[in-house]
């Protein structure tokens, strides 16, 4: 086989007798040849595999893994996230506020406000990220934030800096300080809620006939204002938002003897239907205020009736939580204008100012503004 | 009858064969293992956090409506009235702190160098026009990088130089300025 034995043979020397021939034997230039060659390839292949078994370290896809885990938790809003400026929200477009039952909506854990903020941090979706009641294993968190098909461990932390510092539960197993692990440290911002402090004496007025109503207006065109960036807002829905009432003696009715008597509480909604048409009422709602800073809190229940009314000496501290303010689905066709928190106050009891009796949110003094602090996130990876 | 040729054809093929034998074990065993080389990973991290700390810096920590338009970030202010020592302060706690809380956890070790370039109109050309100063570092003086394996982060920052109280260099005019800073793991 291979020969070409049956084709015509090549005849060297004289006669036809088969003399023994010397070329069988390959000749000299062959050797060189194949010896060139021989070299050549075993060079390159030596090179080429020296080239290649540095990288073979596992310790390289453990980086990685970090880095891009890093990336997601500090670039990224996660998945369910609402579109960015869209005011009126749901409970499952937003991952922070999806509850036990319904966790399996939530695809991906990201720590970023919107796709446009990365390394600024929302407070709650942090709060939201290291329950681990809501997340009790591990696997929910690695198809959420590790990804990948080898089941990797991991281990991240969470500090925001500042006197003292705040240290978030770590989320995943414990780590050897002395092992090999990926590792990737990002300094972030985190964005903490606002409050209001308001004092009461500047809406008191001796002489005028009054209703007894005060409202603290959260008015949602000047709380997220389009010029400013969105670090800088005050997001109702997202946010918890405190109102503490403070020197409420100083707006007492002086002619009587009375304390000033608180009868109801109430949130009051101005919004726009999809025709444009604007349209107000007033949102169901279970309040919890604590009064003179003394337990028990009361509580306001608006539709099903007035609540505990009681006596106020000097401060009415509300903190509404992080969505509270998401509308229920009956409302979710309008869109938000305004909200008014409403005090209802004995007008017998009280003289508030007609023309000064209300407090806007974000433009007036005592107001707390939502402040960036440092903070380290550190994901390892083994 | 005895040829000799058929020796020759032989061996080409055994040696045809070894080639592609050899070609397609190496291209095997190779293709699945490419990544980046491993030490770039280092400097890829302390590039990240070096990027990092800037940004923080640069973002003011609130905005109050009575406030103006343009919030200052800190950054800004260090640079326009030669904070050093709170540049300093505040860049090393950022880049060292980490987020641990039991013990165990250490600080991490991390020097730098920072200088700011900017643009002084007033030296006509040929002159050089584009001027570089020390700013701050890590241990308060400008000489304190050797030949340690280091990465440079930058990022451009506004100042509003207008204020002649507290405006150490550069012209009296809004600009903005490139701040460089070398960091090293010491």
């Amino acid at each position: 086989m291979g020969s070409r034995i049956g084709t015509e043979p090549r005849m060297r020397g004289a006669g036809h007798h088969p003399a023994p021939d010397e070329s069988g034997q390959l000749s000299i230039d062959f050797y060189i040849g194949l010896s060139i060659f021989l070299i050549t390839l075993i060079i390159a292949s030596t090179m080429i595999s020296g080239l290649l078994v540095g990288l073979q370290s596992k310790k390289i896809d453990y980086d990685a893994v970090a880095y891009r885990s890093g990336v997601i938790l500090v670039e990224d809003p996660g998945e369910p996230n609402t579109v960015f400026n869209y005011l009126t929200i749901n409970d499952s477009e937003e991952w922070e506020f999806i509850g036990i039952d319904q966790k399996r909506m939530v695809r991906r854990f990201g720590l970023s406000l919107y796709k446009s903020t990365p390394r600024t941090l929302s407070e709650q979706k942090i709060i939201s990220f290291t329950n681990q009641t809501r997340f009790p294993a591990l696997s929910e968190y690695r198809e959420r934030i590790i990804f990948g098909s080898y089941p990797y461990h991991f281990n991240i932390t969470l500090k925001v800096t500042g006197d003292p510092p705040i240290y978030y539960p770590p989320v995943g197993l414990p780590y050897d300080p002395n092992s090999t692990y990926g590792y990737i440290r990002r300094v972030v911002l985190v964005k903490n809620q606002s409050r209001a402090e308001v004092n009461m004496t500047p809406f008191f007025n001796n002489t005028t006939p009054n209703t007894g109503k005060f409202w603290v207006e959260l008015n949602y065109n000047s709380l997220m204002d389009p010029t400013r960036a969105p670090h800088y807002w005050i997001e109702p829905p997202k946010e918890d938002i405190t109102i503490n009432l403070y020197n409420i003696s100083q707006i007492r009715n002086q002619s009587q003897p009375n304390r000033v008597h608180l009868t109801n509480i109430t949130i009051e909604y101005y919004g726009r239907l999809w025709d444009q048409t604007e349209t107000w009422g007033e949102l169901p709602i279970d309040v919890t205020a604590l009064v003179d800073n003394t337990s028990p809190p009361v509580t306001f229940v608006w539709p099903s009736g007035p609540g505990d009314d009681c006596d106020v000496n000097s401060t009415i501290n509300i903190t509404f939580p992080a969505g509270y303010f998401i509308p229920p689905s009956a409302y979710a066709n309008i869109t938000l204008i305004r909200m008014n928190v409403t005090y209802y106050f004995d007008p017998a009891t009280v003289n508030i100012s007609t023309g000064n009796d209300h407090y806007d949110y974000l433009k007036e003094t005592g107001l707390s503004p939502p402040s960036l602090n440092p903070a380290i996130v550190e994901v390892r990876v083994w | 009858m005895v040829n000799d040729a058929g020796q020759l054809y032989t061996i080409e093929g055994v040696m045809a064969s070894a080639l592609i034998l050899t070609t397609v074990y190496l291209v095997l065993t190779t293709t699945t293992t490419f990544t980046p080389a491993e030490t770039h990973i280092y400097d890829l991290q302390l590039e990240q956090l070096g990027n990092d700390v800037l940004a923080v810096m640069d973002m003011a920590p609130t905005w109050n409506t009575t406030e103006s338009r343009y919030p200052k970030s800190p950054l800004e202010t260090y640079i326009e009235q030669n904070q050093a020592e709170y540049f300093r302060t505040n860049f090393s706690s950022y880049s060292t702190a980490t987020a641990g809380s039991l013990a165990g956890y250490r600080e991490d070790n991390i020097s730098f160098n920072a200088h700011i370039t900017y643009r002084d109109t007033t030296v006509l050309p040929p002159e050089h026009d584009i001027k570089d100063i020390y700013f701050s570092s890590s241990s308060g003086s400008d000489n304190n990088y050797q030949r340690e394996n280091a990465v440079k982060v930058s990022r451009w920052v506004n100042i509003n130089n207008t204020d002649d109280s507290h405006r150490w260099f550069g012209e009296k005019r809004n600009q903005t300025v490139l701040l460089e800073v070398l960091l090293w793991r010491s």
